[in-house]
């Protein structure tokens, strides 16, 4: 199924890219960003861009517990707006989120103890608009699809209020979700 | 016209969308165990049966589960029954449990039973204080048997031999898979 989402990335972008008019001045072929979404949370990536219609990034990412993001983005109109399409993949570490999950989610008292280190990883794809500069400052509004994966690990513990010990073994979490992201970006 | 037609176009994106958006959420083992049960011994001497009831509430450590009517999507299956001792008490050891069944009781009339084991002593053993004994239907999709979260299993069997003198007590557990898919549009209902 990945493999199928990138065979579309390239295929929807190679005619554009065929027709997409040189640049009349050279671009840059670096630069950086600031990214917020969901998944993704906060993310600070540097960006290398061999063709002005190709953007690659790397970044690292922070939200609960660290991680990393890699995405590669298709830009193929050289305009101060210009539709965008990304392909992306992140992963957070794994790393004790219990005590967020539990604040956040409400969890009931009896399962606090099976909530503790959590790792997830997503692959999504991402259709966009990008407003700005490619030679300066840029802003990209996305919204997508991903797959998602969520592993909690597994825990034991007794209650001897219900005289009852239960334990668990990992629990995966996956799902097809919408996705989006804002993204900052300038290139130098 | 136009933005009617966006607006339906819209919609009906959305509702699909809703559709195909899913989440899932697997858990591959959770062993509840019951701690010290009482079971009462229905005779004494050389031979005697016993029978009890243990409820498994598989929903309290999976929220959702089994909280109304068995929703598609839904899997709940039995995988391992843990027996064992618990120290300070006068049975020594389970060489006298000679035969027993575990059977699932239906929460309506329009289910039947399931006999999820069957215990034979195995000829040669010696001061056995605990077994692990595997499903027999281990791949059967048990939720429409979880009512408030709760399966409830009988425990009926008989012995030979060195009988607890009197009602006795043992540490039950059970494993389970449990595995729940929802769409969006069901989360959101």
């Amino acid at each position: 199924m990945r493999s199928l989402v990138v065979a579309a990335l390239i295929a929807v972008s190679a005619p554009a890219l065929a027709h997409a008019a040189p640049a009349d001045e050279p671009y840059p072929h670096f630069g950086a960003s600031l990214a917020l979404g969901a998944p993704d949370g906060a993310v600070a990536s540097l960006i290398g861009s061999p063709w002005y219609w190709l953007i690659a990034d790397v970044g690292f990412a922070y939200t609960l517990q660290p991680g990393i993001v890699a995405g590669v983005t298709l830009q193929p109109i050289d305009f101060a707006i210009a539709p965008t399409l990304r392909g992306e993949y992140g992963h957070y570490f794994t790393g004790n989120a219990g005590n967020y999950i539990k604040k956040w989610a409400n969890v009931p008292t009896e399962l606090q103890p099976f909530i503790s280190e959590a790792s997830y990883s997503w692959w999504s794809a991402y259709l966009g608009l990008a407003i700005g500069s490619r030679r300066g400052f840029t802003f990209r509004i996305e919204g997508g699809v991903g797959w998602i994966t969520l592993y909690v690990k597994g825990a034991s513990a007794t209650f001897p209020g219900d005289n009852v010990t239960v334990s668990t073994a990992d629990t995966k979490f996956t799902g097809f979700v919408p996705m989006a992201r804002l993204t900052f970006a300038y290139y130098f | 016209m136009n933005r009617a037609l966006s607006a339906v176009a819209a919609s009906s994106l959305l509702a699909a969308g809703c559709g195909a958006f899913y989440l899932e959420a697997e858990q591959p083992q959770v062993c509840i165990t019951q701690n010290s049960i009482d079971v009462p011994i229905t005779s004494v001497g050389v031979s005697g049966s016993f029978a009890t009831q243990v409820s498994f509430d598989v929903g309290k450590w999976y929220p959702g589960l089994g909280d109304s009517a068995p929703a598609a999507g839904e899997v709940v299956r039995f995988l391992q029954l843990r027996v064992s001792l618990p120290p300070g008490q006068q049975v020594a050891d389970l060489d006298w449990l000679t035969t027993f069944d575990v059977t699932l009781l239906p929460p309506a009339s329009d289910l039947a039973p399931i006999v999820l084991l069957h215990y034979q002593k195995p000829q040669g053993t010696a001061q056995v204080t605990s077994l692990a004994l595997d499903s027999t239907v281990s791949n059967q999709n048990l939720a429409a048997y979880v009512r408030q979260g709760t399966l409830n299993f009988e425990f009926a069997g008989s012995g030979q031999g060195q009988l607890p003198p009197a009602d006795w007590t043992v540490d039950v557990g059970g494993c389970f898979y449990a595995s729940v898919h929802k769409t969006l549009s069901d989360i959101l209902h």
